[in-house]
Formats: C-alpha cells, structure tokens, sequence
C-alpha cells in the first residue's frame, strides 16, 4: 500500500477557497456563540444542509470553523454582560464579568482569546497525534465510570460556595429540577403536570439563559433610575506576555481536562468548564480571589472548553462516536458527504481526515487573530447606556430562548428561572450551582440507573472498577482537600 | 366618521383573506411550512431539507423546514395537530409519533387528528452484537438468552422508541426476554457501549452501524425487513433464519385533520414527485433509508394494521399508559 500523501493533504487545505471557508465558519460561528440561546450545536446543524454540495474538506472544515467560533464567542457575552453566549461559556461569567465591572473588560476578552486559543491548538495536536489511542481510553467508560465522573463534577459545589449548607441546598434544588420530564430509563413522565412543553424537562438553555441573564436583568433595573449612573471606564488592554506566562498552569491544566472531557463521549463543554475551574481554584495561592475578578478564572474556563473541540474530534474519527453535542451532528455532516465516520476512515480517506486535522488548527489560529482584533470592538457594548443595554438583552434573551426548540414553554421557564435566579443572588446563593446540577445531574441519574440494571444491584462496581475507583477517589479528596489545607496552615480560608 | 368608516372596510378586507381557505386550485399562494420534530441535524431533518429543494420547484412556492424536537417527536406532532388545516403546515412524522407515543399516554392529540398523506420512507433495524461475542446468528441468541434467563441487556435508542418495538416482535416470537437499557445520546451512545462491551447485544439502524461494522468490530446478526439490504449482502433477514417478523421505523407526511380534499391530492401529488428526485435518492442512498411509497389510502390500511401489531407489544411490555397511570 502507498502510503498517503500527507503533505499534498495538508497543503490542500492552504487553498484560498478554503481558507476563505474556515475563517467564514469562525467568524459565524463568533457571531453565533456570543449571542445567548444560539448555541454552537445549532450553528452547525443549521449550516450542514449548506454543506452538501461543497468539497468535503473545505465543507467540513467550515463546521468545524462554526464549531471552534462558536465555542470561544460564548466568552465575550459571558464577560461582557454577564450572559452565557453558549453553556460552555456559563462559568467564565464567575471571574469574567466582575473583571469587566472593575473596567478591565480588554483583559478578559483578551485572556478568554489566549487562553481559547491555547486550549484549542494543544487539543488539536492531541487529536493530530494521538487519536487511535486515546479513542480506545474513551470505550473504557461504561455506566459506572460515567457515575463517578458525574459526581466528581458534582462536588465542585462545595467549593464555589460561600456557605456550604447554602450550596448544597440549591444544588439540590437543580437536582430536583433535573428531574422533571420524562425518566431517563423507561421514559415515564415526572413532575410534567400533563405540559407537553416540559416533556423533556427543563430547557436547560432557557433556564441558564433566565438564571444568570434575566436575574441580573432585574439586579441592575433596581438602579436603572438613579440618577449618578456609573458607566465603566474602559482602561487597561489585553494581557501582557507577562500576565499571560503568569496563568500557564491554569491554561495547561485547562487544556488537558477539556481535551480528556471532550474524549469521553457524552460529556461536553458545559462540565469541562466548570471542573477546569473548580480544579483552577483548588489549587490556586489564593482561592479566595476566585469569583472577584481573577484572570486566572477566566484562563481555566476557556481553555477548557475550547480545548473539548479537539477532544470530541478524537472519538469521531477514530470510532465513529461524537465526543459531544457539536460532534453529534457533525456525524449528519459526514453522512451527507457520503463519509461514514469510523475505524475506516482513516484508511479509506486520508486526505479528509488530514484535511480536518489542518484545518482544526486553522480555526484556532482565525479564532485568536479574530478575536485579538476584536476585543476591543466588543469592549465598545459597555459604553452603551445601562437602560438601551438592559432593553437589548431581554430581547435577545427571549429571541435566543425561543429560538432553540420554537417552544412557548421555554419562554416561560426562562422567565422563572429568572425570577429564581434573582432572589438566589439576593440572598446569596450560588447560581453557579444551580448550573452545575442542571448539567451533571441527568448523567448521574442515567448512569446510576443503568449500572445498577447492568449489574443487578451490586452497586460495588463503582469502587472495584479502576477508572470509576480513580473518580470516587478524586471526589473524596476534593472533598476534603480544603479542610485538610485548612488544618494544615491552622487558618480559615475563605472561600 | 368617514375616516373610521374607511378603517374598518380596510380592516375586514385584509383579515377577510385569513377566514376563508384559499380555493384548491390556487394552492399554494404562500409558503409551505414542513414541520419536523426532530432536532436540525437528526435524520429526519436531513431528509426534509434534502425534498425541501425538488418540493419547491413542484409547488412553486418555497418550503420551510421548521424544527420542534421533545417528547419523543410528540411535541411537534401535536403542533402538526393544533396547526390550521390549510395545507400550509406538514408533519414528517414517524410511527413514534403516529403510534407509539400515543399509547405511552399523557398526550393532547390522537392518531384521528392527523390525515396520512404518505408513507414514503422505511429505516431498517438491524441486531447487533460486539464481534467477540461467541453469538453468531439468532439461533444463538435465542439460546443465550434464555440461558441468562431475561439479564441479557440489550442497547436500544429509549425503552419503548422507534428501533425497539420491532425487535421486540422478534422477542415474543422466540420466546425470550432481555434488559432493555436506554442511552440519553441515542443510537451513538448505544454503539459506544457496544463497541466498548458493557451491553451485550443492541439493536441499531444501519447508518449508525457501518463505520464500525466496516471496521470488523461489530456482528449484524440479521436485518428485521423482508429482504437483504443492498449495502449488506451478507446480512440475513429474521425471515431466512427461520423467524417470520418483519419491523422497522418509517417517516410519513401527514396534515390536520379537515384538510380539504382538493390541497391534499395536490400535496400528495408534489411528494410523490418530490421523491423520485435524483439527489434526493443520493442523500438517502448515503444515509442507508430505504425509499418507499404509500399513497393516502394504502397508508391508512397500513397505518392501522401496525397500529394493531405494536399496540399488542406494548401491552406486553406494560408500556400502555405509563404515563397516565
């Protein structure tokens, strides 16, 4: 057999028409991700069909361009005004937005384009290189692994809460709203009270988009009317290379959890982000900086979730499995270029799958120079006056909410989300958690469920099986790791 | 006075377009809205987007593809049901929507509220198990499940879904039972957990199937249809090995119920065209969708007829009413 051309394949990709197509891709798919309710799953769904008389390189690697865009855009209305554009981007809001607050908007956006670009580019080189291996990791996860996964997600709740018993209060509450629709076993309705809009449970982008958007919405009408409105001086610009060497732990750490999160099939950018930072704050000099502003959050966050992309990619190519949502419809986008996404690919088209692994990289490096540029462009939204700005992002909010599924009912559940959202803020409560229970709940739910029909009720598999033993080990020591530091250095830290 | 005089004839003659349905003959005057339950990207949107191009050029008026996933594709075909009888709003349904879910219960539309226009597309269902299986052909199946005595879990889509029901006919008919277990991903989660051995035995549509089959890692032990697909010669039917059941999942046109008469043949009429488009073969013929056709009244009939085979599962299953018992 000859081996395959990998120059010539690569190279193909460096066409002007195809350039042109990825950049098109990341640009959109900037757009898309920034704006709230549309999200980068849908970004790519809706542009397959667009696909279909194209070339398959240039075709796909416009989706993947849509894919990386829309991914790293959620950051800019996450920092900006404090609306997750994507869920991927729910827990950059934590340290992003109050660094746009104290002026420093440049820096965030700026941090969010490196550390984005970073994560995407190191996963890139893992998908490139690695593939074949890591794929088969991937089948290792059976329900168990996925249960234990799902609760070391889960205990992150306890450390982004200022008071635990608070924290563990509403992350139940977002366990128990997890649980309305239909079962995830036999699909039996709960808690549906006969509303076919909730058959499916809690839209959990409408919800998110009601809980951190419309929430604050309401915090800020509560000043809209004074009369000294403080506009944000923009100052400062994007990071230094000094700042940035400064976080290369946190974009390291993040890069290597959203590559591995974006492997197992099944869990995506939404929970990569949330233990990139969880684990950023852990192990952080100063944890109690966390939530006020650091960079060093913002870094985690978006390094994780972009370095999913390239992870997800790895089981899509090497087995045919989507590594996440995105990935999942990318699997229509391959059907419809008469490519059958698995082992064989790799053997019957080399030049598509070099030509994705090309233009993947690509992507990112469009996305850092897009974004780079447009920093502060997107900064500009802050000088908007506070009443247009409010007005604005209802709208979109609504617009976006219905957009995801045309059903009234998501309006609806934004709606008291938001009412929810802003007494929680009110009093204290971590929206954050809420989020995170939304997201991990349903997989801990189905997992547990289903490893206790696979092994009739013997429910040690979760500690006599390696990977899943390694996740139940790792919860525990999350668990206690701040008591430990905390009897250790014989002070209180604050969380 | 003679100002608001003049408003409200200019009033009743706009709205009065929107009482009276159009005659037959013009339709359509605006666009059609093809309504699909599924998410943009599924295999039911991909299909609707590939007829939406030589439905235009039918009808002469352009088709929008409009998706309302949930509840199973119940959510959009109940807004099929609630739509205005016009023609203008056109359900891709499959038989989830038309038969199963409608027996699951907690629904506000039943099969009466919808008229068949076509039956024009099947997917066939294949059982599927892991290549290092020692089971090699339904015969061991049927032994190695009644070995493991009902513990023998099998992958399926949802409990109750499209891909199980058939596969279930095949069950009653050999006597066996299984442990049916759901992946929230669908028919992708299914494969990893075959691929990755934590199930023993899934059932799976052939586009979900082929890359890993291709590759050798997994067995089809038979195609639940009346013969050999094309694109799998050397997978046979339940019927070769001695089981006589045939199953599978199919997608339909259908519109409100009290539809004129006159703007259904017109919309049967432009499906059936539609669906000899050549490169709407192609797409499906890469998708591994069979192409069919069933005209209002055969589909009717047929509608019925699988109504009655599935219903006597369910009831076996005690899926009937789970949700509104």
């Amino acid at each position: 057999m000859q081996p395959p051309d990998t120059l010539g394949f690569v190279l193909a990709v460096f066409r002007p028409e195809c350039l042109w197509a990825i950049f098109v891709g990341v640009f959109g798919g900037t757009v898309i991700g920034a704006l709230p309710g549309l999200t980068a799953t849908m970004g790519v769904a809706l542009l397959i069909p667009l696909t279909f008389g194209m070339d398959p390189v240039i075709g796909l690697n416009m989706l993947i361009g849509i894919y990386v865009g829309g991914i790293y855009g959620g950051c800019i209305s996450s920092i900006l005004v404090k609306t997750p554009g994507t869920p991927a981007s729910a827990a950059t809001v934590l340290d992003g937005y109050p660094l746009a607050q104290k002026g420093q908007a440049m820096k965030a956006l700026g941090m969010a384009t490196i550390a984005s670009g970073i994560g995407g580019l190191f996963s890139c080189v893992v998908l490139a290189f690695m593939a074949p291996m890591l794929a088969s990791m991937a089948l290792k996860f059976g329900p168990a692994e996925y249960f234990s996964l799902a609760t070391f997600g889960l205990a992150i709740i306890a450390s982004l809460s200022s008071d635990i018993l608070k924290g563990i209060l509403v992350g139940c509450l977002g366990m128990l709203l997890s649980c309305i629709g239909a079962d995830p076993i036999g699909g039996v309705q709960r808690f549906t009270f006969g509303a076919t809009g909730f058959a499916d449970g809690v839209a959990f982008i409408p919800a998110l988009i009601g809980l951190f958007a419309i929430s604050e919405v309401m915090v800020q009408i509560e000043h809209i009317f004074e009369k000294t409105e403080v506009t944000i001086k923009l100052s400062g610009s994007i990071p230094t290379l000094k700042e940035t060497l400064a976080c290369w732990k946190t974009l390291l750490r993040g890069s290597i959890i959203g590559t591995i999160v974006g492997i197992i099939p099944g869990t995506g950018s939404g929970t990569a982000s949330w233990i990139a930072y969880s684990e950023a704050k852990r192990t952080s000099k100063h944890p109690e900086r966390y939530g006020t502003g650091e960079l060093d959050g913002v870094a985690a966050t978006e390094s994780a979730n972009n370095a999913v992309c390239g992870g997800a990619l790895v089981p899509l190519l090497a087995l045919g499995i989507p590594g996440d949502s995105v990935t999942a419809v990318l699997v229509g986008g391959l059907m419809i270029q008469g490519l059958a996404p698995g082992p064989m690919l790799f053997a019957e088209r080399p030049d598509v799958v070099i030509g994705i692994f090309t233009g993947s990289f690509l992507a990112n490096i469009f996305m850092i120079i897009i974004g780079l540029l447009g920093v502060g462009l997107f900064a500009q939204v802050l000088k908007i006056p506070k009443r247009t700005l409010v007005m604005a992002i209802v709208m979109f909010c609504v617009l976006g909410s219905y957009a995801i599924n045309m059903n009234v009912a998501d309006l609806y559940t934004m709606l008291i989300f938001g009412v929810v959202g802003y007494f929680l803020q009110k009093y204290n409560f971590s929206l954050a958690a809420v989020c995170i229970s939304l997201i991990l709940g349903p997989l801990a739910e189905e997992n547990l469920r289903l490893a206790y029909i696979a092994n009739k009720g013997d429910l040690t598999v979760f500690v006599t099986r390696p990977l899943s033993a390694l996740f139940v080990f790792l919860t525990v020591f999350s668990l206690f790791w701040p008591i430990y530091r905390e009897w250790k250095t014989g002070k209180k830290i604050p969380q | 006075m003679k100002k608001l005089a003049t408003i409200l004839v200019t009033a009743c003659v706009l709205t009065a377009g929107f009482s009276v349905t159009a005659a037959a003959a013009d339709f359509p005057q605006r666009p059609v809205t093809i309504v699909v339950p599924w998410g943009a990207g599924g295999g039911s949107d991909i299909i609707a987007r590939a007829l939406a191009k030589p439905l235009e050029k039918e009808l002469g008026k352009p088709v929008i593809i409009t998706n309302k996933p949930g509840g199973s594709g119940t959510v959009g075909t109940s807004a099929v049901a609630h739509s205005r009888p016009d023609g203008y709003t056109v359900g891709l349904i499959n038989n989830t929507g038309l038969i199963h879910q409608i027996h699951y219960g907690g629904l506000d539309y039943t099969k009466a509220d919808l008229d068949p226009l076509a039956l024009f597309l099947r997917v066939p269902v294949f059982l599927v198990v892991n290549s290092a299986s020692p089971i090699k052909n339904l015969n061991d199946y049927v032994k190695a499940a009644k070995e493991k005595n009902g513990s023998m879990t099998l992958g399926v889509a949802a409990v109750g879904g499209g891909t199980h029901l058939p596969i279930e006919l095949f069950f009653k008919a050999a006597g066996i039972k299984t442990q049916p277990m759901p992946s929230k991903s669908g028919g992708s989660g299914v494969i990893t957990s075959l691929v990755g051995n934590h199930i023993d035995s899934a059932v799976l549509h052939p586009s979900e199937v082929y890359g890993q089959y291709k590759a050798g890692a997994l067995r089809v032990l038979g195609v639940l249809d009346d013969k050999r697909l094309e694109a799998y010669p050397d997978v046979p039917t339940f019927k070769e090995q001695g089981y006589n059941v045939t199953g599978q999942v199919w997608r339909s046109f259908v519109v409100p119920k009290n539809t004129p008469k006159d703007v259904k043949d017109i919309l049967v009429k432009a499906l059936e065209k539609a669906t000899k488009d050549a490169t709407y073969l192609e797409t499906l013929e890469k998708l591994g969708d069979l192409p069919t056709w069933m005209g209002p009244a055969e589909f009717a009939k047929y509608l019925d007829e699988d109504d009655a085979k599935l219903l006597a599962i369910i009831k076996d299953l005690d899926l009937y009413n789970k949700n509104t018992k």
